[in-house]
C-alpha cells in the first residue's frame, strides 16, 4: 500500500495543475495560488513520510491499476529518485514565494509550473523507457512555454531553440528505444540492465547487424536525454536560462537540468556503461572550463549566471564520470548544492533586475547601499559557488576534488574552472559594490527603490530559505556526506576518508584546504584584475565575436552523439 | 529491404532539412518528418510478427505486438503538440522580428547584444 503512494508525486501536481486552470475559466475563483502551495505541502509531507524507509535502503515499486510489471505503467522510488524529488520540492517553494511577490503571473503560469513539477516527478519515478519519454515531453513542453511566458523577444527565440534542439534529441532517443525494443521486446529498466550486461548484438530480425549497433542504440538514448542536461557546451542553455522569467531561471538551472541527469545516471549505472562514464569525465572537465570562460566575457548578468550553470554541471559530470565512491557522492552533493546556490543567485540578481530594469553589469552597480539584505543573500550564494567554507559549495566541491585525485588532468581543469568562477563572481559582485567598470551610473532614486522592499517580503522569504539551505548544507556537511553516501552506496563513507571530515559533528578542515582555498581566491582575484584591465577587455570583445549559430548547435549535437558512440564502443 | 531503405532515406533527408534549411518553418516541418520516419520504422518492424489485431478475444493467438503501436500513438500525439507549439513560437517570433529566416533573427539578436 505504501508503494502505491508514490504515484501521488505525479498525480498531485498534474491534478493540481488542472484545478489551477479553473481560475482561467472563472476568474473570480482564486484557486491557482492556493493549489500551487497546497501541492507543495502535500508532496513534501509524503516525501518526508517515505524518507526513513528510503534511508534504510527500501525501494518502492508500483504498477498503476494492478497490472503485472511490464504491461502496466511502472513507477519506482529509490534513493536517487528520492533525493531528486526532495530537491525539486526544496527549490519549488522559494520559486513560488518569489513568483507571488513578483506578480504579473496569472493562473496559466501556475498551471505550467505544476505541470513542470509533475513532469519532473514522472521522469525520476519512471520505471520504463515509454513513461520516461512521455514525462520528458511533459516537462519539456512546460519548460519551453514557461521560458517564453512573458513573450519577450529574446525569451521567445531562446524557448524556440530549446524546443528544436530537445525535440531533435527526443527523436534520437526514440530511435534508440526502437533499437532497444527490437532486441529485447520490453522497455523496462531491469531488462535494459540484463541487455547491457550480456552485451548481445543486434540481429535476430532480418536487418544485418551493424558493427556499432549496440553502442549506437545506447548512445542515442543517452545523447537524446543529454541535450536536456547539456553534456556539450550548447548555447541554448545560457539563452533559455538567462532570458526566462526569474523564478523559472532558478527552477531550470536548479532542478530541471538535474532531473534529466538523474535519468542518465540511472541508465549508466544499470547498463554499466564505463565508456559513457569516461565520456562524462572528459566532457565534464571540458565544459566546466568552457562555461566559465564564456561567463567571464558576459555583461548580461543572468546570461553570466547561466554560463556558470554549464560550468557547474561540468563538475557534476566529472564527479560522476570519475566513478569512485567519493567522487560520486560529491557529484550528487554538488547537484543539491548547485541547486541551492544557483537558485539563490538567480533570484537575488533577478530582484536587482526587477527593481532597476537593467540587465547589464555596465549599467547597474553599488546596489549594496540600497539593498543591504539582498547583498548579504547574494554574497552567501556567491561564496557558495566559489567553494568558500563554510558554505555548501565548499563541501561538494572538496568531495569532487578529493575523488579526482587519480585523474590529474581533470583535476587541474576543474581547478582552473574554480579560479575562473572566483574571478567571474568578483566581477558580478559589482552589482552590489562600487564599480570601476560601470560606464554610467543608475539614475534611479535610492529612496524610491528601497520602498519596494516590504511588498517584496515573500520573495525575500524565499531567498532567505535558500540562503539557509546554503549555510546548513555547509556547516552540517558531515551529516550531508553521510546521508548522500548512504543513499547511493548503502553505507556512509565519512569514516573511510577521515582526512576531509570527522565522522561526527561539524565539518573540520585540514590546513591544506585553507591554503588551497586561499590560493584559488588569490588567483581568481588576479584573473578578475586582468579582466577589468584594458587588455582584458579587448580579449573579451574578441571572444564575444565568436558565436555558435543555431545550425552549428544541431551539428554539435550530432557530432557529440558520434563521440559518445565511439566512447561506448571502446569498452 | 526496400522499406528500410526508404525509411532511412526519409530520416536522412529530414535530418538534412533540419540542419540546412534557412527558414524556421521548414526546420519545424523537417523535424516533423524526422519524427514520422522514426514512427514508421517502429510501426513497420512492430507489424512483422503476428497477423491479427491485438484485441484480446479468447481464441486469438497470433496477435501483433501492441506495445510499438501504443508507444507510437503516443509519439504521434506528442509530435503534433510539439509541431503546433513550435509553429506558435514562430508566429510570435515573426511578430517581434518581422521575419522567419533564421539568419535574419540571429543578426537582430546579435545587434541587440551590442
Amino acid at each position: 500500500m505504501t508503494s502505491d503512494a508514490i504515484l501521488l508525486f505525479t498525480v498531485i501536481p498534474l491534478f493540481g495543475s488542472f484545478i489551477a486552470l479553473i481560475e482561467k475559466a472563472i476568474p473570480s475563483v482564486k484557486v491557482a495560488k492556493p493549489i500551487a502551495l497546497g501541492s507543495f505541502f502535500l508532496g513534501s509531507l509524503l516525501l518526508g513520510l517515505l524518507g526513513k524507509g528510503i534511508y534504510e535502503g527500501a525501494i518502492y515499486t508500483t504498477v498503476v491499476g494492478g497490472w503485472p510489471l511490464g504491461i502496466g505503467i511502472g513507477q519506482q522510488l529509490d534513493g536517487l529518485a528520492w533525493v531528486a524529488l526532495a530537491l525539486t520540492y526544496l527549490i519549488y517553494l522559494p520559486i513560488l514565494l518569489f513568483s507571488f511577490s513578483e506578480g504579473g503571473y496569472d493562473s496559466r503560469f501556475y498551471f505550467l509550473l505544476l505541470l513542470l513539477q509533475g513532469g519532473m516527478a514522472g521522469i525520476v519515478l519512471a520505471y520504463d523507457v515509454f513513461n520516461l519519454f512521455v514525462f520528458l515531453e511533459i516537462t519539456g513542453i512546460a519548460a519551453y512555454t514557461l521560458i517564453a511566458y512573458q513573450q519577450k523577444e529574446r525569451a521567445l527565440f531562446a524557448g524556440f531553440k530549446y524546443l528544436m534542439l530537445s525535440s531533435l534529441g527526443i527523436t534520437l532517443f526514440l530511435l534508440g528505444v526502437f533499437l532497444f525494443y527490437r532486441e529485447t521486446g520490453t522497455l523496462q529498466y531491469n531488462t535494459l540492465r540484463d541487455w547491457g550486461q550480456t552485451g548481445s548484438t543486434l540481429g535476430g530480425m532480418w536487418i544485418p547487424s551493424l558493427p556499432l549497433g549496440t553502442s549506437f542504440a545506447l548512445a542515442t538514448i543517452l545523447a537524446g536525454i543529454g541535450v536536456r542536461t547539456a553534456f556539450l557546451p550548447y548555447t541554448w542553455l545560457p539563452d533559455a536560462h538567462g532570458f526566462a522569467p526569474h523564478p523559472i531561471s532558478a527552477s531550470l538551472s536548479g532542478v530541471v537540468i538535474k532531473v534529466s541527469f538523474i535519468v542518465v545516471w540511472k541508465l549508466i549505472v544499470l547498463l554499466q556503461l564505463e565508456g559513457a562514464r569516461e565520456f562524462l569525465l572528459w566532457m565534464g572537465s571540458a565544459i566546466a572550463l568552457i562555461g566559465v570562460l564564456r561567463a567571464l566575457t558576459q555583461t548580461d548578468v543572468k546570461v553570466l549566471l547561466a554560463w556558470h550553470s554549464v560550468s557547474q554541471m561540468g563538475y557534476i559530470f566529472a564527479g560522476f564520470g570519475a566513478g569512485n565512491e567519493v567522487a560520486v557522492t560529491g557529484s550528487l552533493y554538488h547537484m543539491v548544492s548547485h541547486a541551492f546556490f544557483k537558485a539563490l543567485l538567480f533570484l537575488s540578481v533577478g530582484t536587482v533586475i526587477l527593481f532597476t530594469g537593467e540587465r547589464s553589469i555596465k549599467k547597474v552597480s553599488g546596489m549594496g547601499r540600497i539593498f543591504p539584505f539582498l547583498s548579504v543573500l547574494f554574497t552567501i550564494g556567491a561564496l557558495s559557488i566559489m567553494g568558500v567554507p563554510p558554505f555548501v559549495g565548499y563541501v561538494s566541491k572538496s568531495l569532487i576534488f578529493e575523488g579526482l585525485q587519480d585523474h590529474p588532468v581533470s583535476y587541474w581543469m576543474l581547478f582552473a574552472a574554480s579560479v575562473g568562477t572566483v574571478a567571474s563572481f568578483t566581477k558580478l559582485s559589482l552589482l552590489f559594490r562600487k564599480s570601476p567598470m560601470a560606464t554610467e551610473q543608475t539614475n534611479a532614486n535610492p529612496h524610491s527603490l528601497s520602498l519596494h522592499v516590504w511588498p517584496f517580503r515573500n520573495g525575500y522569504l524565499g531567498m532567505s530559505l535558500l540562503a539557509m539551505f546554503c549555510i546548513a548544507g555547509g556547516i552540517l556537511g558531515t551529516y550531508g556526506i553521510q546521508f548522500f553516501s548512504t543513499i547511493l552506496l548503502g553505507e556512509g563513507i565519512v569514516g573511510s576518508f577521515g582526512t576531509l571530515a570527522k565522522p561526527s559533528g561539524f565539518l573540520w578542515m585540514r590546513w591544506e584546504e585553507y591554503v588551497k582555498t586561499s590560493i584559488t581566491l588569490a588567483l581568481g582575484y588576479g584573473v578578475y584584475r586582468f579582466i577589468v584591465s584594458k587588455r582584458g577587455k579587448a580579449l573579451q570583445e574578441w571572444a564575444n565575436r565568436m558565436r555558435i549559430s543555431f545550425d552549428n548547435q544541431l551539428v554539435l549535437l550530432l557530432s557529440g552523439l558520434l563521440i559518445l558512440v565511439l566512447f561506448i564502443a571502446k569498452h | 529491404m526496400i522499406s528500410l531503405l526508404l525509411i532511412s532515406l526519409l530520416f536522412l533527408v529530414s535530418l538534412g532539412g533540419i540542419i540546412l534549411s534557412k527558414n524556421l518553418i521548414r526546420k519545424v516541418m523537417a523535424l516533423n518528418m524526422l519524427n514520422s520516419a522514426v514512427i514508421i520504422l517502429f510501426i513497420f518492424f512492430g507489424s512483422l510478427k503476428g497477423t491479427h489485431a491485438p484485441i484480446l478475444v479468447a481464441d486469438e493467438t497470433d496477435i501483433v505486438d501492441p506495445i510499438p503501436q501504443a508507444l507510437m500513438l503516443t509519439a504521434i500525439v506528442v509530435g503534433i503538440c510539439i509541431t503546433a507549439l513550435a509553429l506558435a513560437f514562430i508566429y510570435k517570433l515573426h511578430d517581434r522580428y518581422g521575419t522567419t529566416e533564421l539568419s535574419d533573427i540571429e543578426r537582430q539578436v546579435h545587434r541587440d547584444d551590442q
